[in-house]
């Protein structure tokens, strides 16, 4: 059985801030290190790697400094992982982001089951999976917090998540699954062991003459899609507003404050 | 669509929204989409457009209707009855290639994802996925979703503007659905359902619903936190009241889940939950490190206490000082006064049993 | 959840701690052990029996050690039962048999330099209006460390000592973002790859200040880096806690503490500071200069009650009957004091904890000793 399981590497969150002089994300302090979905995939993976023997490869697509991230994921008990890097994939949207990675799968030689986090912690868009799922037409189901595989029918029980319920699903193998974050608790590597994975381990890195995938369907040129501005959410600038006074007058300033932040979309 | 050249842009006319729905009603998120689609295609000079699939349309395609479709496609069949991705495509792809809606609008629900991210591929076409807001370029005829990204530390405009349809997946609670009108006329085609080769790749054992209680904290939207300073048993149940309003989860610091106040699994911090809400309102909470490192990652973070020097205020969006057990109920009143504001023509909030 | 040992790690177990085998089983130990007084069943002794013959033990058995060393100075032997606990927990770590809150904490460290998950560019902020130095070179550096660094709480005792040394002009800086976690927590905890990676960024660190003293502001910190660094390459550099630089600093006359702290205090000694380092009198000589009314509790020096922080004890979920802190807060409160004093942030963290969780907020204060003598000194720092 061979799992692919497909990992992001993106900037730490909690030291991410917004300029509003440029107008544009500052990563300047933040690490990069693998998306906290995809470490609930992986882990999915190597349980059930634990358990039938299977293999896990781990794929990415990013710039070349991926490459220490993707050493992370042997160090963790993957069994090889792949990179797909390549300057013309700069400014990729979903489309060729995922069509990339389904390349690097079919070129790996396929999977029984593709395991991927369901959303990032930057871009946030949840769609690359079902994406995946429909580049190499295999089955997909999404926004998984259990499974159990069911290898004499060849297939896999999923129990999805929905707001305010579950759905239950059964589905024939290949299949692409996306995994909800925080569904277990992923194992934890030793540093000593991470270290010497990093020194060791090269993965093999592929760009898009090796997927056979020409300019005009990456990047910018091979996106439906791209981004025509950007500015600051209304929480982005921490700036504290005090409250002080009478208890009512203190409660209505704490709602009005609320709502204008967008604090109660959502509420009715 | 491979791009569509300007020219044969005018071909693709009508915004689609594709109908989610639970036993015999929508889902709220649907009735949103209607909303948001009705005042595109107003503003697009187009019709509203919405595709029902399921083992028995009739009663949705008459909400669908109610609540703003100009048009409904609907499809009936026992593949339908519960939403299972490839039936759904397979029937949708031929259709909008057939239809060809300038604009697809699905739920950012789990559901509506692993639909979008399929169509689009299907399609070519471009996703301007989880939007907050969708306005419209009547010249260009172009969407522009805005989104938020990076933890909700900024909002991303997004455009999709040489490939057709435009589709988008909007977030629930945003958008307000229109007060239903149960008298309106609209078109209603049958769409023929082809004979399945086979069973589906996936299948459906069956689905079930679960009271709203027992959502995990780790995933709420909203957490109203309670800490030492809330006193005491009595005033607990107050901040529970606040977050059943709020439709909150109901959470506490390591003292209170100490002191049995509030159940342990629902306690943040250290040794704790770990939340991502868009929205934490601490009650008497003081701000010690080791709670609040479970609430990296929260977008709006307001707190009540008596201490002006408290640490929670170092890291608070908002910051009230004040003694929590006036400044509680009196936020709880002023919530419940904006509720009913809100509240005229109300709409269930549950989806029903099925 | 037992963590069992084959024979191959039962060999390297022996082999990485040579004293094992000197053991002779007397349970002294066990008798010194705060815990084993307050968890039935819980025992030192067993735990490094069972490590001597390879049998299986419970992950709370495992984690339960918080590193104060009463064992250790109870040992007819000479041994060290955390140093080996740690080497076991090593084991631990890898058959993934951690406290979640551990895990995190470890994580944590690896990914950003601090067990809290917060950012490591912010590590300096602390510091932030004092105009101190935080790069080039000066003869005195001030180890903050992750607590104080990063706990808002620990953040007035941390700038009023700062303030205190610049009053006292004390040529001084700080390693501000190139300071790293002194590891000491890792150690305990088991990761020692971890811990000298840690150390060795320290270390580059401390040597480009050209520092020849550094003052710690946490016993954890002034362990490690007296202890542990100088194996790992430090060395020509003198090692104080930093109330041993304010006793320092009183005796030579440049400070003053004019102004009485004229209050009941209790001094509580740090398990790392006192127990395992030995410096029992500086803290008290500098809160009696300071006016401070002393009182001992009964267990005081070498017989000190842990506050149950060290040793990973800080991230884990302890049931609130067991917990020491609460124990020895009661214990100040009966005794009369007013004020318990201690000269660690994880002490004045689990104290706090303590004291909101029994509702003493009102019959005792919990303060860093560097409070107090600022007070005295007349120094205010603006938060």
């Amino acid at each position: 059985m061979k799992i692919a399981v497909c990992v992001k590497v993106v900037p730490d969150p909690s030291e991410i801030t917004f300029d509003p002089q440029t107008k544009t994300v500052s990563r300047r302090n933040a690490r990069n290190i693998l998306n906290a979905a995809d470490l609930n995939a992986l882990e999915w993976a190597l349980h059930l790697k634990a358990h039938t023997g299977a293999t896990v490869w781990t794929f990415s697509m990013g710039p070349p400094f991926a490459a220490q991230n993707l050493a992370d994921t042997i160090a963790m008990g993957a069994d090889d992982a792949f990179l797909v890097s390549d300057r013309a994939l700069a400014e990729s949207d979903t489309l060729p982001t995922s069509l990339a990675l389904a390349k690097a799968i079919e070129k790996a030689g396929g999977a029984d089951l593709v395991f991927c986090g369901d959303e990032t912690s930057d871009s946030a868009t949840g769609q690359v999976p079902a994406s995946i799922a429909e580049h190499l037409n295999y089955a997909q189901v999404t926004f998984a917090r259990d499974l159990v595989l069911e290898p004499e029918k060849h297939a896999v029980r999923v129990t999805r998540e929905l707001e305010g319920g579950q759905s239950l699903v059964e589905s024939d193998l290949p299949c692409v699954i996306s995994i909800l974050s925080g569904s277990n608790r992923p194992r934890y590597t030793l540093f000593a062991t991470r270290q010497g994975a990093r020194a060791s381990f090269k993965p093999k890195v592929w760009g898009i003459a090796d997927l056979g995938l020409p300019r005009e369907v990456v990047g910018a040129a091979g996106s439906p899609t791209r981004v025509s501005a950007v500015t600051a959410a209304p929480s982005a600038h921490r700036e504290s507003l005090r409250i002080k006074g009478p208890a009512r007058e203190a409660a209505r300033k704490l709602a009005e404050a609320l709502e204008a932040r967008g604090a109660f979309e959502g509420v009715h | 669509m491979p791009r569509v050249p300007p020219e044969s842009r005018s071909d693709w006319r009508g915004v689609l929204v594709v109908a989610e729905h639970r036993g015999k009603a929508l889902m709220p998120i649907t009735r949103e989409l209607l909303a948001k689609g009705h005042d595109l295609a107003e503003r697009l000079s187009t019709t509203l457009n919405c595709a029902v699939l399921a083992a028995d349309p009739a009663p949705l395609v008459k909400e669908a209707i109610a609540y703003g479709a100009d048009r409904v496609f609907c499809a009936a069949s026992p593949r339908f009855e519960h939403y299972n991705t490839e039936p759904y495509v397979d029937l949708l792809a031929p259709l909008i290639l057939k239809e060809r809606p300038e604009a697809l609008l699905l739920g950012g629900t789990r559901n509506g994802r692993d639909l979008a991210g399929r169509l689009a591929v299907r399609l070519t076409s471009g996703i301007g996925a989880d939007s907050t807001d969708i306005r419209v370029n009547t010249e260009t005829r172009n969407l522009e979703m805005v989104k938020p990204a990076f933890g909700g530390l900024i909002l991303a405009a997004i455009v999709c503007e040489n490939h057709r349809p435009q589709i988008a997946t909007a977030r629930p609670n945003v958008f307000s659905p229109l007060p239903p009108d149960w008298k309106r006329i609209a078109q209603v085609t049958r769409v023929e359902v082809p004979e399945a080769k086979g069973r589906p790749r996936t299948r459906v054992v069956r689905e079930t619903y679960e009271p709203e209680g027992r959502a995990r904290i780790e995933d709420a939207k909203v957490v109203v936190c309670v800490g030492r300073g809330i006193g005491s048993p009595e005033r607990v149940e107050t901040a529970a009241e606040l977050a059943r309003c709020l439709t909150a989860q109901l959470a506490s610091t390591r003292p209170v889940a100490d002191l049995g106040w509030v159940p342990h699994n629902q306690m943040i911090g250290q040794t704790g939950a770990f939340v991502r809400p868009s929205v934490y309102i601490g009650f008497g909470v003081s701000g010690q490190v080791a709670h609040t490192i479970g609430l990296a990652g929260t977008r709006t973070i307001a707190a009540v206490n008596k201490d002006p020097k408290a640490p929670i205020f170092a890291m608070a969006d908002i910051a009230v000082e004040g003694d929590v057990s006036e400044i509680l109920p009196a936020f709880l009143e002023e919530v419940k006064r904006r509720s009913k504001g809100a509240a005229q023509g109300a709409l269930p909030e549950r989806p029903p049993q099925a | 959840m037992t963590v069992k040992l084959n024979d191959a790690a039962v060999d390297a177990l022996r082999a990485d701690i040579p004293s094992l085998q000197a053991c002779y089983q007397c349970g002294d130990c066990t008798a010194a052990c705060p815990w084993a007084a307050r968890v039935p069943g819980f025992s030192p002794r067993r735990v490094m029996r069972g490590l001597q013959i390879g049998s299986g033990f419970s992950e709370s058995e495992l984690w339960r050690c918080t590193a104060c060393s009463a064992c250790t100075v109870a040992c007819p032997r000479g041994l060290n039962p955390p140093s080996v606990i740690a080497t076991a927990r090593r084991r631990a770590l890898v058959e993934q048999n951690i406290p979640s809150g551990v895990q995190r904490a470890l994580e944590s460290l690896a990914d950003r330099g601090n067990p809290f998950g917060m950012g490591a560019s912010s590590r300096g902020k602390w510091a932030e209006g004092l105009g101190l130095v935080d790069h080039g070179q000066f003869p005195v550096l001030l180890f903050a460390g992750c607590t104080a660094s990063f706990d808002p709480r620990a953040h007035g005792a941390l700038r009023t000592l700062a303030r205190a040394l610049q009053v006292s002009k004390t040529k001084f800086g700080l390693l501000g973002r190139r300071e790293t976690c002194c590891g000491n927590e890792a150690l305990a905890m088991g990761e020692v790859g971890l811990f000298e990676a840690l150390a060795r960024e320290n270390i580059r660190a401390i040597e480009e200040s050209g520092a020849t003293t550094v003052v710690a502001a946490s016993p954890h910190c002034y362990n490690a880096l007296k202890n542990e660094y100088p194996r790992l390459g430090l060395s020509g550099v003198e090692v104080l806690h930093y109330t041993e630089m304010l006793a320092r600093l009183l005796s030579d006359h440049k400070l003053a503490t004019p102004g009485k702290i004229a209050r009941k205090v209790a001094y509580h000694d740090p398990c790392y500071l006192g127990r395992v380092n030995r410096v029992f009198e500086a803290p008290r000589d500098v809160l009696i200069g300071a006016g401070a009314r002393l009182i001992e509790l009964e267990s005081n020096r070498d017989g000190a009650l842990c506050c149950g922080g060290g040793g990973g004890g800080a991230f884990r979920e302890v049931p609130l009957n067991e917990r020491l802190s609460v124990a020895r807060v009661k214990e100040a409160v009966e005794a009369g004091a007013e004020v318990l004093a201690t000269a660690c942030p994880v002490c004045v963290q689990m104290f706090e904890d303590a004291l909101a969780v029994t509702g003493l907020q009102g019959s005792l204060e919990v303060k860093d000793t560097s409070e107090l003598v600022s007070r005295a000194m007349g120094v205010t720092v603006r938060h």
